[in-house]
């Protein structure tokens, strides 16, 4: 297997989210518009919401997997979302920590098809993983405080919370 | 001599409910104020004295003098209305002239009939003497005794109601300057001689040509000339007509010229403050849609191609990234070496110790130093992946995956580590935006502020202000175009008045006649019997005006002493017309323009107080002086200045104001009501303090004022 094929493989998976988020994307997103110029405290597309519902799962370091009897929702097919360079950094992301979901780099180069499609369905699991922690973390500050959404720097400033 | 007003009484009179005795007033020489506030009686009170005096009351409802009878209803208290069916309302005067004391009351009647009222209106004077009341019955004598409260002829001076102020004294018109100098000087015999003796004069003239005509009717010559003399007369007489309506057109032009003078600046300040308000506020919305889309591109900033906010602070993935992908390479490199052993040179160094040599940058071999990507250390290298690019040596090969990985991210190397100070640059320019808009809606908040000081307000429009600005050009050029059509028509008769004494000295010459002598010796007799008149009528005029001019200018320096701004001096400037026109001038002889309406209306006193002055000497009015509003537009000082000279002018005034008013205070005065009530109580100011108040509140229909008097 070759490069361009595992990224196939990677970009035809549809991560997902809890169905409880749902009501939060909604409110957090602005369906259909890939412009990014929603209302300030909202993103354009819901895929973009989602990005950002990862990064800051994985700044917190902390991880929500969906369990197998959770009702989720999915996306676009993760090939499509962009900007790609974002889409292609949070893959840097997950590659960086593949090790410490059991993958090294050079047992992939030596592995079978079957432990590849094991690799990305794991990968795909921590990225759920990462975005739903981010959401979680999301709801709980839309529900607590729901004054900063009136912010246009919002999710700026939410970012920057991790960095002090 | 003095007429004073004792006391003015109401029953059941607008908001005066109940009988005359619980609304008396009992007023005194000096100064009599009245304070209210908005709808409390002030203008109720003055519509009695108006009644009783003129039959007239002001219907604030249209806004117009309006006959008494008409008004009935309207007059009755809304309390006495609705809660009786039989009751009178009327308004009571009792006065003093010299030694004899008058009570006259005008009554009228309600009584309910069916749905209507019924009304009955009479006049009841009663004359106090020995201590003994008797009843005048006479018409005629109860006319002349209401004529002593205030005579009709000093009705217009004695009797000011603040809003019509400007129309009272009105020297501009012909009228309005003929009935002052009637007041003032009684000339009205005069006038009326002038105008006999300009008919004789016409008719001398008359009479002088047709029998020269008669006498000469032989004489070809002489009838040429008298004919051309008739037409020259003729066309004398027209252009005179004529420089008349010119005059006319001029005076109303500088009229209006002038009406529009005063709030003409205020109208191109409006203007000026219309347009600055108009432009902040594109300004501010300019500002606001920067400021709008600048926010708005806030998330989308989060995920710019070449600097996404989204990834702040996380730069250091991408070198972890690379250094993941050289041990990558390495180890593939390492797997292929122990796959495919390559024999090299005895004492080559193996694999690991090339790898450590990529590592540590330093050749073993040779003992140097082999920096990165240098020459020597690339040599190491390739000699540690030769095998590798000779043949494969793993399963798969996601090589490809991981670079184009890289080759995506690589450029945020730089940029990442920027975002922050990008983000705080951003923040700062909104704040700055925001620190803009809040200065422009300051300075717009100014601007309205100036707008509404120069009386500006929503009914205000600029059409009006845009219409006063074309009328104030419009009559300019009327006043330059009819100034130029009378030049000419005075050089025309000029040229005529020339050529008519050639032609008379022509027939005097050819003319033989002794008989016409006399009648040419009775025309010109009849035409300096005319000039005489009409200069004693001319010099008469002047010297009235001349005097006003001096009196009106000692009061209203009295009357603006103390101002901030300088109030100018009047100036009276007869016209062409025989009109007067009194402006505002400052010392240099510059026309004030801009002075506000209680500048203006500070000119109207002064020439009130002036006409009165001139007409009583170095005597005090003998009359009442009642005013309603006068100082509506008026400061605190021109109120001061006008109390401190009011009681040298006036023997007794009576004034409704609401200046002195504030609702707030325990005793419903203001700081310079308390000042005015003191200078009252210690004798400063000799006279009465009345304050109206409401003790229920009730709508319109149902309002109750009474009085309290802080000083009797």
């Amino acid at each position: 297997m070759d490069g361009s094929q595992l990224r196939d493989l990677i970009g035809q998976k549809r991560p997902r989210y809890k169905e409880q988020y749902r009501a939060l994307i909604d409110s957090i997103s602005k369906k259909g518009d890939t412009s990014g110029k929603g209302d300030f405290s909202s993103f354009g597309a819901y895929y973009q919401t989602y990005m950002f519902a990862f990064i800051v799962g994985y700044k917190l370091g902390k991880q929500n997997f969906i369990q197998s009897n959770e009702k989720t929702n999915d996306f676009f097919v993760f090939s499509q979302w962009s900007p790609t360079s974002i889409r292609d950094y949070i893959v840097m992301l997950l590659l960086n920590k593949s090790e410490d979901f059991g993958f090294k780099w050079i047992e992939l180069e030596n592995a079978s098809t079957e432990t590849i499609d094991t690799f990305v369905t794991e990968f795909i699991r921590q990225m759920e993983g990462y975005a739903n922690a981010g959401f979680e973390y999301l709801q709980n500050k839309w529900d607590n405080e729901n004054m900063k959404f009136r912010n246009p720097f919002v999710f700026v400033n939410l970012l920057e919370e991790f960095d002090v | 001599m003095a007429t004073i007003i004792k006391s003015v009484s109401f029953q059941n009179f607008y908001n005066y409910y109940g009988s005359f005795d619980n609304n008396t007033y009992y007023f005194k020489e000096g100064i009599n104020i009245v304070n209210a506030d908005n709808n409390m009686g002030k203008s109720k009170f003055y519509n009695g004295i108006l009644w009783l005096l003129k039959d007239t009351v002001y219907d604030s409802d249209l806004k117009r003098m309006v006959s008494a009878s008409s008004s009935f209803p309207k007059m009755a208290s809304g309390k006495a209305l609705n809660e009786e069916t039989n009751f009178d309302i009327g308004v009571k005067i009792v006065f003093v002239e010299n030694a004899d004391k008058y009570s006259v009351s005008k009554i009228v009647q309600f009584k309910k009939d069916g749905g209507s009222w019924k009304t009955n209106e009479k006049l009841d004077i009663l004359q106090t003497i020995d201590n003994r009341d008797i009843p005048v019955l006479d018409v005629a004598d109860k006319e002349k005794i209401i004529k002593k409260i205030i005579p009709a002829e000093l009705m217009n001076y004695a009797l000011l109601q603040g809003e019509s102020m400007e129309e009272l004294v009105d020297l501009s018109s012909h009228n309005g300057l003929s009935s002052t100098i009637e007041a003032l000087a009684g000339i009205k015999n005069l006038i009326e001689i002038c105008d006999i003796s300009k008919d004789l004069s016409q008719k001398t003239r008359k009479l002088s040509n047709d029998k020269e005509k008669e006498i000469n009717s032989t004489n070809q010559k002489i009838t040429g000339l008298i004919q051309e003399r008739e037409t020259l007369e003729g066309r004398i007489e027209s252009t005179k007509t004529q420089i008349e309506i010119y005059n006319t057109e001029l005076s109303e032009a500088k009229k209006k010229k002038e009406t529009l003078e005063a709030i003409l600046l205020n109208a191109q300040n409006r203007e000026k403050f219309r347009g600055v308000q108009q432009a902040l506020q594109n300004e501010i919305k300019r500002l606001k849609d920067e400021k709008d889309n600048k926010e708005k591109s806030i998330t989308s900033l989060l995920f710019s191609e070449s600097s996404p906010w989204i990834l702040m602070g996380l730069q250091e993935q991408i070198s972890l990234f690379d250094n993941r992908r050289q041990e990558l390479t390495a180890e593939i490199a390492t797997q292929k070496a122990i796959n495919n052993p390559i024999k090299l040179p005895e004492g080559s160094p193996d694999i690991p110790s090339l790898q450590r040599m990529i590592r540590t940058h330093i050749c073993e071999v040779c003992g140097r130093p082999a920096p990165e990507n240098s020459e020597p250390w690339q040599h190491i290298k390739m000699i540690m992946e030769r095998p590798a690019n000779k043949e494969k040596s793993t399963k798969n090969d996601f090589g490809s995956f991981y670079s184009g990985i890289q080759t995506t991210v690589g450029s945020f190397s730089l940029s990442i580590p920027k975002i922050a100070s990008v983000v705080q640059q951003y923040r700062e320019k909104i704040d700055n935006l925001e620190d803009l808009i809040n200065q422009k809606e300051e300075e717009k908040e100014t601007a309205q502020y100036e707008f509404l000081n120069a009386g500006g307000s929503e009914s205000n429009s600029d059409v009006t202000d845009k219409q006063n600005i074309s009328d104030y050009t419009f009559a300019e050029k009327t006043i330059e175009k009819k100034e130029e059509d009378i030049r000419r028509a005075e050089k025309s008769i000029k040229d005529w008045n020339t050529r008519l004494k050639q032609i008379e000295g022509e027939i005097k010459g050819i003319s033989t006649s002794s008989e016409i002598e006399n009648y040419r010796n009775f025309k010109e007799t009849m035409v300096s019997i005319e000039y005489i008149f009409h200069n004693s009528k001319e010099r008469t005029f002047n010297r009235i005006i001349e005097q006003l001019n001096t009196n009106a200018n000692e009061k209203y320096i009295e009357l603006t002493k103390g101002n901030l701004s300088a109030g100018g001096k009047l100036v009276f400037q007869p016209q062409t017309d025989g009109t007067v026109q009194v402006s505002i001038k400052n010392i240099n002889d510059g026309e004030l323009t801009g002075l506000g309406t209680g500048f203006q209306r500070m000119k109207q006193l002064s020439i009130i107080m002036a006409i009165i002055s001139s007409k009583i000497g170095n005597k005090q009015f003998d009359y009442p002086f009642i005013s309603d509003a006068p100082f509506s537009e008026f400061g605190d000082n021109f109120i001061n200045n006008f109390f401190k000279i009011a009681p040298n002018v006036f023997k007794q005034s009576i004034i409704f104001i609401k200046e002195l008013y504030d609702p707030a205070s325990e005793n419903y005065l203001n700081d310079l009501g308390r000042k005015i009530l003191k200078k009252m109580e210690n004798g400063e100011i000799p006279g009465t303090f009345y304050v109206n108040i409401i003790e229920e509140k009730a709508d319109t229909t149902n309002l109750v004022t009474k009085n309290k008097c802080y000083k009797g």
